[in-house]
């Protein structure tokens, strides 16, 4: 028999207790259930396809000539180059009525699959404060 | 030492998961309400919206709230137009409008996923209570 030295000796100082591995497992399977019912709600609610538009693109509204006319911060070119898109369109829609009239700003084509955004504008016309739909179109499929 | 180590980590896990998620819902809900609120505080002219031989512009929760006292339609067909092209998919959203007692809703069995509630002054006294619930589009 190996004989074993003092300072070699087994003891259970190191081992965790009953609580403590209880707690941990249950962690542990709480975790888990809410990761599952995490993508599962995921899975249930499918999000809308394609790329998201960056509205940081859109400055604001112009009025010229009676139209709504957006007012770009950057070249939308831009965007379409770094999403890889094929085509963009947007569309300002105004409230029926209105002297206002809406516009369309094509870049590229819109043939293959699209999805759309919204977003409402505040737009000064005359003494007027106008609400005003910008509607994106863009198309990422081929 | 070890299990609890792992327990607080665990922990900050679980924190940052339901953090991400009330997070975007947040981003979603200040979205509709400022929506909401471009256009129930815009400027309309009053021949525009409907009442004849008027060309005052004016507040749009004005508008709407006159329109409501005198039960003539104007505000649902003006507020259906607008919202028709700010959310056009199917069962998108649902309106309901209250001042001194009288009513609107338009759209009212949907139920929407996102709701906010919103109340505005009215020049000729009282309050403005708009709810708009909102569907999220689904291709």
């Amino acid at each position: 028999m190996v004989p074993v030295r003092r300072y070699m000796r087994f003891d259970r100082k190191g081992d965790i207790g009953f609580m403590e591995a209880m707690a941990g497992a249950m962690t542990v399977c709480i975790v888990m259930m809410i990761f599952v019912a995490y993508v599962a709600s995921d899975l249930a609610n499918p999000q809308q396809e394609g790329p998201d538009f960056d509205w940081s693109y859109v400055q604001g509204i112009d009025v010229r000539d009676s139209q709504a006319v957006i007012q770009f911060a950057s070249d939308p070119l831009v965007f379409m180059e770094s999403e890889n898109i094929s085509g963009i369109l947007f569309r300002t829609h105004t409230p029926s009525g209105s002297e206002l009239e809406g516009s369309e700003n094509l870049y590229g084509n819109v043939d293959g699959t699209k999805c759309s955004e919204r977003k409402m504008f505040s737009v000064p016309y005359g003494n007027e404060v106008l609400p005003v739909s910008v509607e994106v179109v863009i198309s990422f499929g081929s | 030492m070890d299990a609890g180590f792992f327990i607080i980590l665990i922990g900050i896990a679980v924190i940052l998961l339901s953090q991400s998620g009330s997070a975007q819902d947040r981003n979603e809900i200040q979205d509709i309400s400022e929506s909401c609120d471009v256009i129930f505080g815009s400027k309309v002219d009053s021949e525009d919206f409907g009442f004849a031989g008027d060309n005052r512009a004016m507040t749009l929760s004005d508008l709407v709230s006159a329109s409501l006292l005198l039960d003539d339609g104007k505000a649902e067909k003006y507020l259906k137009q607008i919202l028709n092209d700010l959310y056009p998919w199917q069962n998108a959203y649902g309106l309901e409008i209250r001042y001194e007692g009288h009513s609107l809703s338009i759209n009212p069995n949907n139920g929407g996923e996102q709701c906010v509630k919103r109340v505005y002054a009215v020049e000729f006294g009282g309050t403005l209570e708009v709810i708009l619930k909102i569907y999220l589009r689904i291709l």
